[in-house]
């Protein structure tokens, strides 16, 4: 089953940073082939909230079903596979830890590929990269999110 | 006040273009500078909808608080700025009409970047092209959003 792992230094508080990983409306900021998020139910990430998330192969639409299974705030969260589109199995868990310069974020991701949701109409070897890039630059953008500066409204009543 | 007008032929049924356009689901899809959207009442649009976005300039985050104002099935979908946002004013109106080979958009975006929102030292003519270049990539991905195929489908 492949693997990838990443980890990156974010210059930003672990509340800023969990503020974006516990806020499912960012997925698709997240992924760069998300074009959807439907959480169910709505609102912050919580044990057992549903993800209907469509991402596009190309000009073919998928679909992607996760569940929340683990939420420690400020501190970790988990989501998998829930039966059904794109993968036979997907999980991914994200770990922060407080540094001296702001948060360590690590991200583990585990997935397989359904062939038979494939076999019909994408080309596995394609759809395989896609998810590589997509997941590999999933660390990336939380940084990027994360180091934005506040809202010049926040920055005037300072 | 800025205008940005564009029409575009997107290669699909007006069904699917309103499908994107009413889904807040799609909103940060759409402009590339938008990272989250909030509505309320929840749901998908409707007139009065209050809608609050987190953006991003350069490198800040900033506030954009807009409400549906009117819309036509399958015809027409505006949008208006609200008070106490990084726009003064805004209006976003989508017109939609069915041709041969799929849907007419034509779009019309008419802004004005508040400078009192931003306060000195802020460079007001970047942010008016960055939001003027978001308005421009918004057609461009309402095309490639409503012209996605489901596999079934192909």
């Amino acid at each position: 089953m492949p693997r990838i792992e990443s980890a990156v230094n974010i210059e930003a508080p672990t509340s800023v940073v969990w503020g974006i990983l516990a806020d499912s409306a960012y997925v698709p900021k997240l992924f760069r082939d998300a074009v959807r998020v439907e959480a169910s139910p709505p609102g912050r990430s919580a044990v057992g909230q549903s993800y209907d998330l469509t991402a596009k192969v190309g000009r073919i639409r998928t679909h992607v079903f996760l569940e929340v299974v683990e939420v420690e705030p400020g501190v970790s969260i988990a989501t998998r596979q829930k039966p059904g589109g794109l993968f036979r199995s997907f999980r991914q868990r994200t770990v922060l830890e407080p540094t001296r310069l702001g948060t360590r974020a690590r991200t583990v991701f585990e997935y397989e590929l359904s062939r038979g949701y494939l076999g019909q109409v994408l080309n596995a070897i394609v759809v395989e990269r896609l998810v590589k890039d997509n997941l590999r630059s999933y660390s990336y953008t939380l940084k990027e999110l994360s180091e934005l500066l506040p809202p010049p409204s926040e920055r005037k009543t300072k | 006040m800025t205008r940005v007008q564009v029409s575009l032929l997107v290669e699909a049924g007006p069904e699917a273009v309103w499908d994107v356009l009413t889904d807040p689901n799609y909103i940060p899809k759409l402009y590339p500078d938008l990272l989250n959207a909030s509505v309320d009442p929840p749901g998908r649009a409707a007139v009065g909808q209050n809608r609050k976005f987190e953006a991003r300039a350069g490198k800040r985050l900033i506030e954009i608080k807009t409400r549906v104002s009117e819309m036509v099935p399958l015809k027409k979908f505006a949008v208006t700025g609200r008070r106490g946002s990084a726009l003064d004013t805004f209006l976003e109106t989508v017109e939609l009409e069915k041709v041969k080979g799929g849907t007419l958009v034509r779009i019309l975006f008419e802004f004005k970047v508040s400078e009192a929102y931003f306060g000195p030292g802020f460079d007001l003519f970047a942010l008016n092209q960055a939001a003027k270049l978001n308005e421009e990539l918004f057609a461009k991905n309402l095309k490639e959003l409503s012209e996605l195929q489901d596999p079934k489908g192909r």
